[in-house]
């Protein structure tokens, strides 16, 4: 809830254009120009940014400014990130700029109450998929009219490079249900499904996350004995640098094999060259990191609860009143 | 003179307290500022700085002189940035307006860096006494903020 007090210090920046909050700064410091003063404090953890809003009427409205929000996020995507996050959460913004992308869309099961015909024709996807962006700036949706190929399956890992969105997703052909890469182009606002390997093994395949792996797009997947409880495996491939959501076709090449792993959930990514498994179903709620060259494994858990896994990016965007996340959102943004 | 092998171009900087430096003009050049006015005024070789202190622009020579090394590896010029910032804040200050105005971007950057460093964990009073800042929200209001906000006074510095 905004308190009154709040409400009197956002009439002082008004307008929320940069020039504003960079004169409201030049006139209550007079040490350091605006702009400098905005560049320092834009470095800041948003706890202190909410501690100074103490300080001033100008500082208390400014971590609610879209400039400065913005300024904020630029400079937290330049510190590489070392830290994740366990949220337990319904919905999470990733962000990186201005544009959120929000889908509303059925998801896989309803249509198995469907006949199987009608899902060959139109793949699964009975119920039309409904796109919207949502731009911070000018705090509009907007309807896109694409057409999305397949299912979004794993809506809270989505992984973005350059102008393109990735999500795992399935699609239906031939009666079976396929795995698939779909990407949106923030750009051309244009969908594309990418076939996606599978692993050489009789081992039952139960799980797939896309992740960032040294600046290219990776993908894990996970894979178990036919005997429940025993050990279980672990494959990441890495796609060749197929320049964004083009044509050209996709190849995939196998990175890395993990295996006799015992009791350790899903991977979930990276954290300073480890692979962090979640919770084992059935067997609390720790979390663990493995390491590649050691094949150790180590339990990290630290307080009770799971959760969606991030790697961690501070941001004021949510400090920001105003945007409805609607609900089931599959959402993130455009970066630059 | 005889013994002389290889020219070095110098200039000479000029601080508002009527200083002059003679530089090698590589050193000069990083920045930006000085950089456009020797291309747009090439007859002068006396470059007027009125915005920078002598006492300031002896620690931008030594910044940019380091800068300058191309042998330096990267973890030697980062060892060396952050020895440089190890300054008192008002010092910091006055290196941030200069390094504004001569446009070197790496040395703003390294400032308001350590700016931001030094006060994240500090107190809302400390920034209002560093900064010169005027409170001007009644006792009431700042308590009401601070209430709503009680989480983020965790683990702040004593002043």
């Amino acid at each position: 809830m905004m308190g009154k007090s709040e409400t009197m210090a956002r009439e002082i920046v008004t307008g929320c254009r940069e020039s504003d909050i960079k004169e409201a700064m030049d006139l209550c410091c007079n040490y350091l120009p605006g702009d400098l003063m905005l560049d320092i404090l834009s470095r800041l953890p948003v706890k202190s940014l909410m501690r100074f809003k103490c300080v001033s009427k100008t500082w208390c409205s400014l971590p609610h400014s879209a400039p400065f929000i913005t300024m904020h996020l630029l400079n937290q995507n330049n510190n590489t990130s070392n830290t994740v996050v366990l949220l337990s959460l319904p919905y999470f913004v990733t962000d990186l700029g201005d544009t959120f992308v929000f889908m509303t869309q059925p998801h896989v099961t309803p249509c198995g109450t469907q006949p199987l015909e009608r899902i060959e024709d139109d793949y699964g996807c009975q119920r039309p998929t409904k796109v919207e962006v949502f731009t911070l700036s000018t705090n509009t949706w907007r309807e896109v009219k694409a057409v999305v190929p397949c299912a979004i399956s794993e809506r809270h890992s989505v992984v973005t490079k350059n102008r393109f969105l990735h999500w795992m997703a399935t699609g239906f052909g031939n009666r079976i249900s396929y795995n698939y890469v779909l990407t949106f182009d923030l750009e051309n606002e244009v969908f594309r499904q990418i076939t996606v390997p599978y692993a050489d093994t009789p081992w039952l395949e139960t799980y797939r996350r896309l992740v960032e792996y040294k600046e290219s797009l990776a993908m894990f997947v996970y894979l178990e004995s036919w005997f429940p409880g025993v050990t279980v495996r672990c494959e990441m491939w890495v796609m060749n640098d197929y320049g964004g959501g083009g044509t050209k076709e996709v190849s995939w090449i196998k990175e890395l094999r993990v295996e006799h792993l015992s009791r350790v959930g899903r991977p979930l990514g990276w954290l300073n060259g480890d692979i962090v498994f979640g919770p084992w179903l059935g067997y609390g709620h720790n979390v663990f990191l493995y390491d590649p060259h050691t094949k150790q494994v180590k339990d990290i858990s630290t307080h009770e609860g799971s959760g969606y896994f991030f790697p961690y990016k501070e941001s004021l965007v949510l400090a920001r009143g105003g945007i409805n996340y609607r609900s089931c959102p599959v959402c993130c943004c455009r970066s630059g | 003179m005889a013994t002389t092998t290889t020219e070095t171009k110098m200039l000479t900087l000029c601080t508002s307290d009527k200083q002059q430096f003679q530089i090698e003009e590589t050193i000069a050049l990083q920045a930006v500022t000085i950089r456009n006015m020797v291309e747009d005024e090439c007859a002068s070789n006396v470059i007027p700085l009125p915005n920078v202190n002598s006492k300031i622009m002896i620690q931008i020579i030594e910044y940019l002189k380091k800068h300058v090394d191309s042998s330096v590896s990267k973890e030697d010029m980062e060892k060396f940035d952050s020895a440089f910032v190890e300054k008192k804040l008002s010092e910091i200050f006055d290196i941030i307006l200069a390094a504004n105005y001569l446009n070197i971007k790496n040395l703003l950057d390294i400032c308001c860096q350590r700016v931001a460093d030094v006060m994240k964990n500090k107190s809302p009073e400390w920034v209002r006494r560093t900064f010169n800042i005027v409170n001007d929200f009644t006792a009431e209001e700042e308590a009401k903020i601070r209430k709503e906000h009680e989480w983020a006074f965790e683990g702040v510095d004593e002043d």
